[in-house]
C-alpha cells in the first residue's frame, strides 16, 4: 500500500505534504513532510503495512526559519525504494515522539539526535547520551553552537 | 603534572627501596587497553619483532589490579575520560603512566578551536611520567619510552642510549 493511499485524509487536510523529488538524482522514491503528531502512525504504517526498515534518524537545523527538522529515512531490501519523512518542529523546546517501541533500532539514532540537536524524544526507552559525556548540556550540531 | 598524587610510604627503607625499584623497573606490567589507532603500534611493540618482553614489559595484564604501568595509547574523549581515571585509580601504587601519541600528549589533531569532545592531553586527568610524540609513534619510540621510564624508576639507565639518527634517516 502506498503512503498517499493510506494517509489520504491527512494529505487532504494538509498535515501530510508531498515534496517533489528526483529519483534519478537523490534515490528518494517518496519524500514527505508530516506533522509530529502523525509520526508514530507513519512508523506503524511502515512497520506493519510495508516491508520497509528504518535506515536512520537525524535532524537538520534551520535557524533562519526557526525550525528544526527531524529526518526519518526508510528503505527496503528487494527494491531501492527510499522513503524519507521530514518532521519540522519549533527550535525552542523541540520535541518529537519516540518510535523506539516500533523500530527498536531507532533508539540509538534518537539518542544521538537528542544530544547533538537538542531534540527531546518523549516516551523514549533510553534517554542517556550516546556519544557525548554524561550530563553534556550543549548541542554541537546546532548552527548557533558555541563552546561551553 | 596533572591532578592526583601517590601517598608516600609510612616508613622509608632507602636500600630496600633501591632493591625494590630495580625489580619494579625490570618487570613493568602494562595494563591491556587501547583507546585508538596508537594501540596497534603498542600491540606491534609487544609482538615478536620489537618484543617488549626483552625489557620485562611484555606482560600485559587484563586487570588494573595487577598492572603498574598504564600506556594511554590513543585519543581520550570526554566520554572515555572518567573510565581512564577510574582504571588509573584502581591500579595499586607505585604506578606509572606513559602518554603515547599526539592525542594523549596534547590533543593532537583534535586540538581545534571548536573541539567539544576530546580531552586535550592525558596530563589534564592523570599524572604522566613519559610522553611519546608521533602520530602514531613507531614501536621503537614506545620501547625507548619504557627504557626512559625504567631509568626514571631505577635512577640510572642500564641500556645504551639510542644512536643519534644519521642524515639519511632524518631526510
Amino acid at each position: 500500500m502506498r503512503v498517499s493511499a493510506f494517509f489520504e485524509k491527512e494529505v487532504k487536510q494538509g498535515s501530510m505534504r508531498p515534496i517533489t523529488t528526483d529519483y534519478e538524482k537523490n534515490g528518494m522514491y517518496g519524500f514527505w513532510e508530516c506533522d509530529p503528531e502523525l509520526l508514530e502512525e507513519v512508523a506503524l504504517f511502515m512497520w506493519h503495512g510495508t516491508e520497509y526498515f528504518l535506515e536512520f534518524v537525524t535532524a537538520v537545523d534551520k535557524p533562519k526559519e526557526g525550525i528544526i527538522v527531524g529526518v526519518y529515512s526508510f528503505n527496503r531490501f528487494d527494491h531501492a525504494h527510499r522513503v524519507v519523512f521530514h518532521v519540522p518542529v519549533g527550535r525552542e523546546n523541540a520535541r518529537l515522539p519516540s518510535i523506539g517501541m516500533i523500530f527498536s533500532g531507532a533508539v540509538w539514532h534518537e539518542r544521538e539526535t537528542a544530544e547533538f540537536f537538542g531534540i527531546t524524544f518523549s516516551d523514549s526507552m533510553d534517554s542517556r547520551n550516546l556519544l557525548l559525556e554524561d550530563g553534556a548540556a550543549y548541542h554541537p550540531l546546532r548552527k548557533d553552537f558555541t563552546l561551553p | 603534572m596533572g591532578k592526583g598524587h601517590i601517598i608516600p610510604p609510612l616508613i622509608n627503607f632507602a636500600r630496600l627501596e633501591q632493591v625494590f625499584n630495580m625489580a619494579r623497573a625490570n618487570s613493568l606490567w602494562p595494563l591491556t587497553f587501547g583507546l585508538a589507532c596508537c594501540a596497534m603500534e603498542m600491540m606491534s611493540a609487544a609482538g615478536p619483532r620489537f618484543d617488549l618482553d626483552r625489557f620485562g614489559a611484555g606482560v600485559f595484564r587484563a586487570t588494573p589490579r595487577q598492572a603498574d604501568l598504564m600506556i594511554i595509547a590513543g585519543t581520550i574523549t570526554r566520554k572515555m575520560a572518567p573510565t581512564v581515571v577510574r582504571l588509573y585509580e584502581q591500579m595499586p601504587a607505585p604506578k606509572w603512566v606513559i602518554a603515547m601519541g599526539n592525542c594523549s600528549v596534547s590533543g593532537g589533531p583534535f586540538k581545534l578551536p571548536m573541539n567539544y569532545s576530546v580531552v586535550e592531553g592525558a596530563s589534564t586527568i592523570v599524572p604522566v611520567d613519559v610522553v611519546v610524540p608521533g602520530c602514531p609513534p613507531r614501536p621503537e619510540a614506545l620501547v625507548e619510552a619504557i627504557l626512559k621510564l625504567e631509568a626514571k624508576i631505577r635512577g640510572k639507565r642500564c641500556y645504551p642510549e639510542a644512536p643519534a639518527p644519521t642524515v639519511n634517516e632524518v631526510a
